[in-house]
Parts: C-alpha cells; sequence; structure tokens
C-alpha cells in the first residue's frame, strides 16, 4: 500500500515525505506547538525540517512502533514504556495537526471492539446478524439450535480475527470459552460486497466465494472472484454516513447482499487494503487517496 | 441494581455506594473487566438481552439501572497464558466491556469510548476544538523530543512550565529553575515531553456531574509526584487514567482537604457545556483563572479521582454521581454518545488559523 501510494506521488510529481514509524527519533522528529488556539510545527525528515504550513496531508497507515535502541542500564519494562512514550507521540502528532489527515488515529478505535462497531453499524441502517458475546458454554449451545445450527464464531477485537463456521465437533471444547469471551453470529448467506470509500468517492466490490472468510479462501481451497460493483442509492449512501460517523476519510466496509436482498453490516474497516481489490478490479481506489491527498480537502 | 465497575477500597467508588444505599438501592462491585468476564456474561447484541453473573447472583442486563465505571486495580498476569496469549485476552476482555456498555439501555457513568481519553486533552483535534468552543483559552503547548526547542520554551516561559508525557500515563508536574530545567531535559533524553506554560492566575480542579459543577482551589501546580510508587497499568483498563492513585493522593491532584470554592456562574455552565461537549457525565477540568474573569483549560479528565478535595466536596460529588445513577433513565437511542466515534479528518481550522 505504501509503496503503491508512493509510487503514483512520485509519478504525479508531487513533494511528499515517507516517515516509518520504526524510525522515529532516528530519522525523523516531530515537534508541534499550540498558541492563541492555532497549532504551528515542523517535521524533521533527515536533516531538513518541513513547516506544518507546508503540508496539505498526511496519510496514515499502519503504525510500527518506533526501534529505540535500549540502553545499557535500561530494564525491557522502562524500554516498553519509552517506545510507547515515542509512539504516542506520533500519534497525538496525528490527531492534532490541522491538516487532512487520512484518517486520525484518534477514529481507529471503533475497529477495537466488533459487538460496540455492530451497534454503530446499526444505527446507520444496516441490518447486522444475530450476535451473541458469551463467556457460558450452554449459552452458546442454545445460540446454535435457535440459528438452525448455522453459526459463525469470530474475536471481539481486531486480534486473531478469523472467522469460523461453528459445527457440533466444536462442542467438545466449547468450555473454553469460560477463560474468554467470545462472538457467536447468526450466519447469514448471500454475496460479499468490500466498499472502499475515499472521501465522498465509493468503490464497492463484489466477491463470489464459497468460503466463509473470503480473505483466506485459498488457505480453505476455496475459489474466490471478485469484480467491481454497483450498489443501491440508498446503501451507498448509507456507507458514506457510516464512514463519516466513524470519523474515517477513508475505509473498508464489509457488507454482505443476503438472497433476500438485505444488506448487512459486518464491519468497517479503518485502515483497508485496497491494493488487494483494485489489483482484481482495476477500479481506482489508490488514485482517488492520491487525489484526496493532493487536494488536501474534502 | 446499579453496578460499580471499580473497587469498594477506593473512596469515591465507596461514597457512592453508600449514598446509593442509602436511598434503598442495591449495588455490586466488580473490581475488574476479567473478574465479570470469569464470572459469567452474556450478551446479545441488537436483542439487548443478556446477564452479568456478579457473585452468586445472575443479573439481567435489564435490571441493571446504572453502571460506574472507576479507575480499576492492575490485573495481574495469569502465569498460565503466553506473553501473546495474555495479551490477546486483555483485547478480547476490553472489546467486550465495550460493546457491553454500550449495549445496556441504562446510564453508565462514564460511558468508554474507544478513542483514548487518557491522553491530555491538546492532542486531539476534536478536544481542541470543544474546549475553545466552551469559551476556555489554552495554554502555549509545546510536544516535542528535541532538547533545544524544549529548553528555549522553558526559558521563554519564564523558567516556569507544566511538564508531562503524551500518553498520559505519568501526572503531569510543575517544573521550575534550574531544577526543572534539569527535570526537563532528563526526560526528554528518553522520550517525547510536552511544556505547558503556565499562566498566571487561581487554580482550581472543577468537577462537573452532568449539570452540577464542583470545584475546589488547588495550589499552583498540585500534583503528587506518585511515579516509582504506582502499580504498571492495568492491560484491561478501557479509556482510564493510567495510574491507580494510592489512598490520600491522586494524578494531578493536591494534598488533601483542598477547599471548596463558588464558581461563577458562567465559569460552572462554561465547564457542564464543555462536558457534555466531549460526551462525559463526570469529568474533572484542571483551570487557571485569570482575575479577568478568562479561564485557562489545563486538562480534562475522565476518570475523576477527587481524594484530594475537602470532604465536604467529596460528598457533593458522590451525592451528584447516586442522583445520576439514582435516576435510573433509559439511554434515547439518539443519544450522541451512542453516535459519537471520533471525528473527520478532514481538516477543519482548529480555533485560528494556522500560522
Amino acid at each position: 500500500m505504501t509503496a503503491y501510494l508512493c509510487a503514483r506521488l512520485c509519478a504525479r510529481d508531487e513533494r511528499f515525505v515517507l516517515l516509518d514509524a520504526r524510525g522515529y527519533l532516528r530519522d525523523f522528529d516531530l515537534t508541534w506547538s499550540l498558541a492563541d488556539g492555532g497549532v504551528d510545527g515542523a517535521i524533521r525528515a533527515g536533516a531538513s525540517w518541513v513547516g506544518l504550513d507546508a503540508l496539505r496531508s498526511i496519510c496514515v497507515r499502519w503504525l510500527d512502533l518506533p526501534e529505540l535502541p535500549r540502553e545499557a542500564a535500561e530494564t525491557a519494562e522502562e524500554h516498553g514504556a519509552r517506545v510507547h512514550e515515542a509512539f504516542q507521540a506520533i500519534v497525538a502528532f496525528a490527531d492534532t495537526v490541522p491538516v487532512l489527515v487520512v484518517s486520525r488515529p484518534a477514529s481507529f478505535g471503533s475497529n477495537s471492539s466488533k459487538p460496540y462497531q455492530q451497534q454503530l453499524v446499526a444505527r446507520y441502517g444496516f441490518s447486522v446478524p444475530r450476535t451473541l458475546v458469551t463467556t457460558e458454554p450452554e449459552e452458546a449451545r442454545r445460540f446454535y439450535e435457535e440459528c438452525d445450527r448455522r453459526v459463525i464464531y469470530k474475536s471481539l477485537s481486531h486480534r486473531r480475527s478469523i472467522v469460523r463456521r461453528m459445527t457440533p465437533e466444536d462442542f467438545d471444547r466449547l468450555h473454553a470459552v469460560r477463560h474468554c469471551p467470545t462472538q457467536f453470529q447468526e450466519y447469514v448467506p448471500g454475496v460479499d460486497i468490500r466498499v472502499h470509500t475515499v472521501g465522498g468517492d465509493l468503490f464497492p466490490t463484489e466477491i463470489v466465494t464459497e468460503a466463509t472468510d473470503y480473505r483466506y479462501a485459498g488457505h480453505d481451497g476455496a475459489s474466490r472472484e471478485m469484480r467491481a460493483a454497483t450498489l443501491p442509492p440508498e446503501v451507498a449512501e448509507r456507507c458514506l454516513r457510516l464512514a463519516d460517523g466513524a470519523g474515517l476519510v477513508m475505509s473498508g466496509i464489509d457488507l454482505r447482499r443476503s438472497p433476500a436482498g438485505e444488506y448487512y453490516c459486518f464491519e468497517i474497516n479503518p485502515t483497508p487494503g485496497f491494493t488487494f481489490y483494485q489489483r482484481y478490479t482495476g477500479q481506482r481506489i489508490g488514485e482517488a487517496l492520491v487525489d484526496l491527498l493532493c487536494r488536501g480537502a474534502l | 441494581m446499579i453496578l460499580i465497575l471499580g473497587s469498594h477500597e477506593e473512596q469515591l467508588a465507596a461514597l457512592v455506594a453508600d449514598r446509593l444505599r442509602w436511598r434503598g438501592a442495591a449495588v455490586a462491585f466488580v473490581a475488574h473487566a476479567r473478574l465479570l468476564a470469569a464470572a459469567g456474561l452474556s450478551l446479545s447484541i441488537g436483542g439487548g438481552d443478556g446477564f452479568v453473573r456478579i457473585g452468586a447472583r445472575t443479573v439481567p442486563l435489564m435490571d441493571l439501572a446504572g453502571v460506574l465505571v472507576r479507575p480499576q486495580r492492575p490485573v495481574p498476569p495469569d502465569p498460565g497464558l503466553s506473553p501473546e496469549d495474555e495479551d490477546y485476552l486483555a483485547y478480547e476482555l476490553q472489546a467486550t466491556l465495550l460493546g457491553l456498555l454500550h449495549a445496556l439501555p441504562c446510564p453508565v457513568v462514564n460511558l468508554p469510548l474507544p478513542e483514548p481519553l487518557a491522553r491530555p486533552a491538546f492532542t486531539s483535534a476534536a478536544r481542541l476544538q470543544r474546549i475553545v468552543a466552551s469559551g476556555f483559552c489554552l495554554p502555549a503547548t509545546l510536544a516535542t523530543a528535541d532538547r533545544d526547542r524544549a529548553a528555549r520554551f522553558f526559558d521563554r516561559s519564564g523558567g516556569l512550565a507544566i511538564l508531562g508525557t503524551l500518553s498520559g500515563q505519568a501526572p503531569p508536574r510543575l517544573i521550575e529553575g534550574a531544577a526543572g530545567l534539569d527535570a526537563l531535559l532528563a526526560a526528554i533524553a528518553r522520550h517525547p515531553v510536552y511544556l505547558q506554560r503556565v499562566p498566571p492566575g487561581r487554580w482550581l480542579d472543577v468537577f462537573v456531574v452532568a449539570d452540577r459543577a464542583m470545584a475546589v482551589s488547588v495550589p499552583r501546580g498540585a500534583a503528587p509526584s506518585p511515579q516509582g510508587g504506582l502499580p504498571a497499568p492495568d492491560p484491561l483498563l478501557i479509556d482510564c487514567e493510567a495510574a491507580w492513585p494510592t489512598p490520600g493522593t491522586s494524578p494531578a491532584a493536591g494534598p488533601p482537604g483542598a477547599a471548596a470554592v463558588d464558581l461563577p456562574s458562567t465559569l460552572a455552565a462554561q465547564c457542564c457545556a464543555l462536558t457534555r461537549a466531549l460526551h462525559l457525565d463526570f469529568a474533572h477540568l484542571r483551570l487557571v483563572c485569570a482575575q479577568s474573569g478568562e479561564a485557562c483549560c489545563l486538562d480534562v479528565r475522565a476518570h475523576p479521582v477527587c481524594n484530594h478535595c475537602a470532604p465536604e466536596v467529596q460528598d457533593q460529588i458522590a451525592t451528584a454521581l447516586a442522583d445520576l445513577l439514582a435516576r435510573g433513565e433509559r439511554r434515547r437511542a439518539d443519544d450522541p454518545r451512542l453516535w459519537y466515534v471520533g471525528r473527520p479528518g478532514d481538516g477543519l481550522p482548529l480555533c485560528a488559523p494556522v500560522r
């Protein structure tokens, strides 16, 4: 993604600075100040400084932890705390500077809790699957029966997030939910649609697969086809409002269209891996992002 | 039943529980999220039904009349888990708690948000804008890892400033003179810091509970130094000040017994407006009020600790919280807090043109 963006910006002769969070305090530095209600500051990249007034936009991708060398007298815990502080400085910078930021890290948080995000999504008018979060094996078993044995399970946070179908073989290990809350969802049949929003632009991609989680179709030995699609205007509008409400300038929204034509929404991703989709479909998602970054305004 | 997600050993939580019990309300404490999950919980998203087990009782979620979320004790790591699994469990519990508290139809004080409110208020464009829109000014502030810039700022501030960390994990402290410069250089040698210029005026700690504002006067720079005396942050905390206060102290607080102050009604209204604008029911605002009446907002904390306040002020705060919880009003579907997840990174001008 980052390489793609850099290549596109170079092709347009746009000036940009690539900051790899791992090199913070070594390869680059950030300084900003607040006075009279305004924000001023500068970025050091290598030996040169760039003032915030020269900055049109910032694109935030996945942030790695800064690689600060561990000092001789420093414990692992102290070193970890120092790395955390450095990381928080980068995040605070991206959350504060008064330019277009795609997207501010503060808005990434909704993705850290799927049950939270599901409630948010429902308020924007999307259908959401029946969901149970439980530490009680009996409840999980009851839910499985209530949903006609068509249930998936997945993590609640963004960690280890792989969707699996629940089967009777899972009953033997259901006791494990006592140790960690687990999310069970009614399986919704239908066609997956990944919608990328970039500012006010929308790029729906339809994915046809028999895999439970299309991202891992190859891993599961299932086929996968992807093509550009169109959405009914009211669904498209809902997607844009959801992204806006979630504070995301760019997002990846996971929808599924049921056989009855109902649109379910499972998730909204704050840093979507759009190149995977545009490679298959030729959709100009990245170009729209580059346009937005160059424009510096929605 | 009213659930307090926190420890009965915490002063404010215990006071609130007393006030609630005095009114005949049933109150239960759950010390931390892991206990809640281990005891048993089940939540149907969308359906609104489910239950939590508290001790030997199974409480339907619909029977919860209110929840107070307080800073929680650190949870010792489970020796049976690898660090990776421990990490995963912490994330899952946090996600569960966030989903659970948002699904409850009863009042939740303070309803946690995914945005990390533990950070200093000025590190978010959204919060900056809301502070200024509520009629407060902000002190000149510098965030940097550059020792020369920091030293120059400190010098230009007359050798007096507040020194803090950008994560908000360590309480900010007032530094002054040559010793202050030494402290600044020692801190910045380790990690980025922020410095706030200290405006002249009277220091106030204002505690807002819904539409009531209670204030105490604190000495300039009042902040005990709990560094080293505090346990590590609880990985299960949601949106919480990182430090668990030791008895009698609190992060960024003052000495015990800080005296009550009558707030001018305009200022009280401003404080309530800011708290509402930040989607909080309960907030701690640290202000410096100039003689002209202008109030400068140094910081806003989403999980206030008021151990340093005079007992009558703590009583007022506890009573106001008990009132709020006992009201038991069902949250409306259009409650803005349920919609709030941050703000667009749309380059909105921050309070004034960028220079």
